[in-house]
């Protein structure tokens, strides 16, 4: 791999062409993601929509779709001189919607937990690693 | 004259013969893959020696017809324009034909291959703080250089034009002797300044579109290294290199002031400078070229027509850096790219009509 990578400084986004994830859902995902394991920073840039569809060769209404979407949930905010900004310490992050969505999601993972026989504590543990996870990354 | 052709074409020819070697080291023929090995394959050195064969064979027939009416004697100047124009088209296109034929028989060769370091269902970018630090280009700012010569031009004439001798030589020969004359006017000195801004537009516009093209292998961050560093060196060659073509008018506007410029030596200068800014271009090119692949590398041959074309309508670029040669091209899948090819053709057009129309 490239070396200047291999300290996991970077924040690597990867767009599966093959996935059933729409592309703009993952470029979206990709970022929170990054904010959320800290290896983009609260004012970092992103790259701007042409350069980011022309790197992934994918059409412009793709990545504007991901930036809208981001900015709406409050991930970036676009600033007149510097273009989109990562915005890690926006407003509205523990938003009654997403912890509304959030609890759907759950809901369904516990309840198909619990008709498989998968114990309260594994599930958990589960999660817990997956924070471990992103804290052990963070810098 | 024989001689300028002969140096013309012989360079045209060899720069065919050596486009194998004016690509990264994982590109042959327009065809991508994951790493340099692929040079030691014996399939490509087949491929290789194949190419480079026909090349050198199609360039010396056409030339021996040519050189045969190069030895007519008197012949006018426009029969030998003519043959020298057509000569070269017909060479850059006959040239063409080895090169597809070795693009085909190197995807041929890739069918065999199984490249685990090549894919072709994802594309990793870096985002950020630093990979923007990286992307960073020469702002439009940076191409008001190119003003500077013009101004100097317009301060030169307004100081010298009342002591101006009242006929003006206007064309020197290759030897750098006056050979046309006009009287001293207004619009004979416009047209070294109109000459300087078309020449800082057309710089302009070519360092515009072409400092944020993308490069020709994609995949990670890593699948075009040094390519950053090359692009930023390439917008400020261009501004370097159009201030150098600029400079000449400064000379002419110098020498309608009398100042006794010794145009022969100029000229060597001029092309002394020219030859060496093209050796630094070549040597930062072949630096980059030194690094293969630093991580996965994204296969989009299908994207390169012919191995030479590039066709990508949801790609925003309307310039790309070029898969085989220095520079950069065009995205015929972006319908700009189109009108960019009509405005040069009608420009080509146009002169043509004007020129036969004397």
């Amino acid at each position: 791999m490239y070396n200047k990578y291999n300290g996991g400084a970077a924040m690597l986004l990867t767009v599966d062409f093959e996935s059933a994830l729409p592309i703009y859902q993952q470029i979206r995902n990709g970022v929170v993601q990054g904010i959320a394991d800290g290896s983009l920073h609260d004012g970092d840039p992103l790259p701007s929509v042409r350069a980011l569809a022309s790197e992934l060769g994918v059409n412009l209404h793709t990545v504007n779709k991901a930036y809208h979407l981001l900015k709406i949930e409050g991930f970036v905010k676009m600033q007149r001189s510097r273009g989109t900004v990562v915005s890690a310490l926006g407003p509205g992050r523990d938003s009654k919607d997403f912890m509304e969505a959030a609890g759907i999601v759950l809901k369904n993972i516990v309840s198909e937990a619990a008709a498989r026989s998968i114990g309260r504590e594994k599930l958990t543990g589960m999660i817990n690693n997956l924070y471990n996870e992103l804290e052990g990354t963070k810098k | 004259m024989l001689i300028n052709f002969c140096v013309i074409y012989s360079l045209i020819a060899a720069f065919a013969v050596v486009h194998p070697w004016l690509s990264r080291k994982n590109v042959l023929f327009g065809v991508v893959f994951g790493g340099v090995q692929i040079r030691a394959n014996p399939g490509t050195k087949k491929i290789l020696r194949r190419f480079i064969a026909w090349s050198a064979v199609i360039a010396a027939a056409l030339a021996v017809p040519c050189i045969l009416f190069f030895l007519i004697p008197a012949k006018s100047d426009a029969d030998t324009a003519l043959v020298f124009t057509v000569a070269v088209l017909v060479l850059v296109g006959a040239e063409g034909v080895p090169f597809i034929a070795a693009n085909r028989a190197m995807k041929a060769l890739k069918e065999t291959i199984h490249d685990p370091n090549l894919v072709s269902d994802s594309i990793t970018v870096e985002l950020g703080a630093d990979a923007e630090k990286d992307k960073k280009t020469f702002s439009g700012a940076w191409f008001l250089l190119l003003m500077v010569p013009i101004a100097i031009s317009v301060v030169l004439i307004a100081v010298f034009y009342p002591s101006m001798p009242d006929t003006i030589a206007t064309h020197y020969n290759a030897a750098g002797a006056a050979d046309a004359w006009q009287a001293k006017s207004a619009g004979v000195l416009v047209f070294p300044i109109t000459m300087q801004v078309v020449l800082a537009a057309v710089f302009f516009l070519i360092g515009i579109f072409m400092r944020n093209a993308p490069s020709a292998v994609k995949g990670s961050p890593g699948a075009a290294p040094g390519y950053g560093a090359f692009r930023r060196f390439l917008n400020g060659w261009l501004i370097g290199f159009g201030l150098l073509v600029q400079a000449n008018f400064i000379i002419i506007i110098l020498l309608y002031a009398g100042w006794g410029m010794d145009m022969g030596a100029w000229i060597t200068v001029f092309l002394a400078l020219t030859i060496a800014s093209v050796a630094i271009l070549f040597a930062a090119f072949f630096r980059m070229r030194q690094r293969g692949p630093e991580g996965k590398v994204y296969d989009d041959d299908s994207r390169w027509k012919a191995g030479m074309f590039y066709y990508n309508p949801s790609d925003p670029s309307i310039f790309v850096e070029k898969r085989t040669g220095i520079g950069q091209t065009l995205n015929f899948g972006h319908p700009a790219a189109w009108v960019i090819i009509g405005a040069i053709a009608a420009v080509v057009v146009f002169s043509l009509v004007i020129s036969l129309g004397k």
